[in-house]
């Protein structure tokens, strides 16, 4: 039956390595580009530059914190994905776009030259969420998309509340 | 009814999804790449009903899909070994792994029968095997079929 030499090696070519921090969230390992970071900070060290935002269309989203005069959203990355609930120390920064991760911990830091793509049978926001998946010698890894968890709906949903709660009763 | 010279060639490949000598299902063998001992699935957050998650095998990453809830309505307690099928997507082909409980058996010279049209669309037919009638499984609309029947296995954002 076995037909070699046939069909899907996937990964994204890239012969150079490339730098990824993998983190766990809602006890799950995932891993995001090190060139995506800004800043990672403790949630200790951040208490008081966050600030809570009321609204429960994104229960994900419990704080946001400025950065150059603009509104980044926290996104609990457990609670994005459904995981288990576990208490996050740190916050990702992310570069570039208006999104933080609030995640356990940092795993360990990594290099790859490759990503695979994600098999064709997966449809649904998970092509949005994330790059591709990595390979390492503990597993699978999904590598989460920089600009995949907040869509521009969610940003433009997220900023109405923001402004609706600035604005004085 | 389908027509007979609509229905795949005529060497399949034997399958079991449970204890019970009805949880045997038949797929066209020109569908099937391998069979491969059980891998550690690899699964992550996704909204895609039906995947389990991932397997990797031969350097491929490769979506796992449990087609036992929509077959016998019962989830596979035990992954034995993966079938290794080819779904199209278009012009290309993409591997898939299916779990299976136990040993698959290729089989040949035996006659298949048209589906009958109270059976569900992943049925193309079946063979008739010592008297046993033995589904015959379309892998592409066993997998549209298997979506909507299955959980959700992530949460939606």
């Amino acid at each position: 039956m076995n037909r070699a030499g046939h069909l899907q090696a996937k990964p994204v070519a890239n012969q150079k390595q490339e730098p990824v921090i993998v983190f766990l969230a809602g006890r799950a390992q995932m891993a995001i580009p090190a060139n995506a970071l800004h800043e990672i900070r403790s949630t200790d060290s951040l208490a008081g530059e966050a600030a809570m935002l009321e609204q429960a269309e994104f229960p994900w989203v419990r704080h946001t914190i400025e950065r150059s005069g603009t509104t980044h959203y926290v996104v609990n990355v457990g609670s994005f994905f459904g995981l288990p609930r576990t208490r996050p120390s740190l916050v990702l920064v992310l570069r570039g776009v208006r999104c933080a991760l609030l995640v356990d911990r940092i795993e360990r830091m990594d290099a790859l030259s490759s990503i695979y793509a994600l098999p064709r049978a997966f449809q649904g926001d998970e092509r949005r969420w994330y790059l591709g998946l990595a390979l390492f010698e503990d597993g699978v890894v999904p590598m989460l998309n920089p600009n995949g968890l907040l869509t521009r709906e969610h940003l433009e949903r997220l900023d109405a509340r923001v402004v609706a709660g600035a604005v004085p009763a | 009814m389908s027509a007979f010279n609509e229905l795949p060639e005529a060497t399949y490949v034997l399958l079991r999804l449970g204890p019970a000598q009805r949880d045997r299902y038949a797929l066209p063998a020109d569908c099937v790449e391998e069979l491969a001992s059980a891998s550690r699935l690899e699964k992550f957050p996704h909204t895609t009903p039906g995947l389990e998650g991932v397997i990797v095998r031969r350097k491929r990453v490769l979506a796992v899909r449990d087609v036992a809830k929509l077959l016998t309505g019962r989830a596979l307690l035990v992954h034995r070994f993966y079938l290794i099928v080819r779904r199209r997507y278009g012009t290309s082909a993409e591997l898939e792994a299916i779990p299976v409980s136990g040993d698959c058996e290729l089989i040949g010279g035996v006659i298949p029968m048209p589906r009958s049209n109270d059976a569900p669309e992943y049925f193309a037919g079946c063979i008739d095997l010592a008297g046993e009638q033995i589904p015959l499984l379309d892998i592409e609309k066993l997998a549209a079929a298997a979506a909507p029947a299955a959980q959700l296995a992530g949460s939606a954002a």
